[in-house]
């Protein structure tokens, strides 16, 4: 009788890997945390993400506002003067020389070049 | 639990912090557990609290505020901060509303007003989600049925697993088509029959189903409103047409269920109207296991009970025929199973139900001679 040497398909080497530094003998064992630790646990995550959330908010508004000065700006611009308005919002052409090339990996993406890829 | 019952004074020396007067004054107003009212029946709370109270001697300890951890401690002061802009933000949003219904004449109706008053709700919930003695309570099941935050926190844990359950038991079942063309619980239903909680969908002994279950309605909005239960039993053999007929087993209407209130059938429910009387599910011989269904209707209002009783048929009943004659709107439901085991035949004797000496084969089972 011939031996059935196909295994099926090969687990993804992501998934490999995941389960191969979980299940060392090496990693340490999940903790257990009693019910006053994981209340603590729980409260000091949720204020980081408050804490985190506002700092994003904070951010965006920055950016909101700069935003809206810039916009402000350009638009003084173009009532004060046509060409210089222009010249301001053109688009450079100015590229460093091919930014879209793939530097070597040792985890590809697997669909490799997307050959339909256009520039712009 | 016995963090609940470890008294202040045992914890803060284990702790080696001196148990008398308190070194951060924290306080999370607005979440007090003097407004719980428990639906477990107090469970000793009030006993514990006053305990406490008594044997610190100075102010009561409320260990969660107070454990002795930095990065906890600095947590609870962003969590504090972030409350207090929320209830502000609620109050101005109040006063916004108040000088809009009296200077411009808006009323309680405009689409503005209602939706200030649902951003509202959900500013009170934000308030208090992050608060950890919410969480302490609601894990240990001290749930006060009046607050918002409780309501949502159980709504939120029922739809991660009993409803999803609910449905599968529906759909797999086949009742949703049978029954209602869709439905789309909104209340916890919770049945109990002779003592015993049952799952959706379980088979139950014909003994257990006899006599009229403890049915318990939770909807997760604090409204009061009046509901219609409703027991179907779609799986009716009709050997003279070949099919299957629909019976109705139990109506009752105009029980009122509220957040306070939510055992609709039992001990501790208000008076309602019994439309139809409890008639037990009974499954003859031969035949397949018979569904049983529950649909929780809400009534827009009381239903006139007088003029109903005498008109129900029992055995020219649809789902679908009474929730559109009464405007009903589904809003839970319930399903379990029953088939023929060694007690119905007594039981059917009993109740003097015609059948319990008919046993049904299939057609294609029976070889014509």
């Amino acid at each position: 009788m011939a031996k059935k040497s196909k295994k099926g398909a090969p687990t993804d080497i992501r998934v490999r890997l995941i389960r191969y530094s979980l299940y060392h003998p090496r990693t340490p064992r999940p903790l257990r945390f009693g019910t006053m630790r994981m209340l603590r646990h729980w409260t000091i995550h949720r204020a980081w993400k408050l804490f985190q959330a506002a700092q994003r908010k904070e951010r965006e508004h920055e950016l909101e506002r700069q935003y809206n000065k810039m916009r402000d700006a350009c638009e003084e611009l173009r009532l004060t003067s046509q060409g210089l308005y222009e010249r301001a919002v053109a688009k450079s052409t100015f590229r460093y020389p091919i930014v879209e090339f793939r530097i070597p990996t040792d985890t590809p993406a697997k669909g490799g070049w997307n050959h339909e890829w256009k520039r712009g | 639990m016995s963090t609940r019952t470890l008294s202040a004074s045992s914890s803060t020396r284990a702790l080696g912090v001196p148990c008398f007067n308190v070194l951060r004054p924290i306080t999370l107003r607005g979440l007090r557990t003097k407004g719980i009212a428990s639906e477990r029946g107090a469970r000793g709370v009030e006993g514990v609290e006053s305990a406490e109270g008594i044997k610190g001697g100075g102010p009561r300890m409320r260990t969660i505020e107070r454990m002795p951890f930095q990065t906890y401690q600095l947590a609870l002061d962003i969590i504090n901060k972030d409350r207090q802009e929320m209830l502000k933000r609620i109050s101005e949003e109040r006063e916004t509303m108040k000088k809009l219904i009296k200077y411009k004449g808006l009323t309680h109706k405009d689409r503005r007003i209602i939706s200030m008053k649902q951003q509202i709700e959900k500013w009170q919930l934000y308030a208090d989600a992050n608060n950890p003695r919410v969480k302490y309570n609601f894990d240990c099941g001290k749930i006060g049925m009046n607050k918002p935050i409780y309501l949502h926190l159980l709504d939120k844990k029922w739809r991660q697993r009993n409803r999803p359950i609910l449905m599968q038991r529906l759909e797999t079942m086949h009742v949703i088509p049978d029954v209602l063309p869709d439905i789309n619980p909104i209340v916890d239903v919770r049945v109990h029959f002779k003592g015993r909680k049952v799952q959706p969908g379980l088979v139950l002994d014909s003994l257990m189903v006899e006599e009229c279950p403890t049915v318990r309605v939770i909807p997760f909005k604090n409204e009061e409103m009046l509901c219609t239960i409703a027991v179907v039993d779609p799986d009716v053999p009709d050997p003279k047409k070949d099919r299957f007929r629909y019976r109705c087993h139990w109506i009752v209407s105009n029980i009122p269920i509220s957040p306070m209130q939510t055992t609709a059938v039992g001990y501790s429910a208000k008076p309602a109207d019994t439309l139809v009387p409890y008639l037990p599910p009974h499954a003859q011989k031969g035949a397949p296991y018979h569904r049983y269904a529950m649909i929780v209707f809400k009534q827009p209002e009381k239903i006139d009970a007088a003029a109903l009783e005498g008109n129900i048929d029992r055995d020219d009943f649809t789902m679908r025929g009474f929730q559109s004659k009464n405007k009903l709107c589904s809003i839970g439901a319930f399903m379990w199973r029953v088939e023929w085991d060694s007690h119905t035949k007594e039981i059917m004797q009993k109740h003097n139900l015609p059948g319990w000496d008919i046993m049904y084969k299939r057609s294609k089972d029976v070889v014509p001679s």
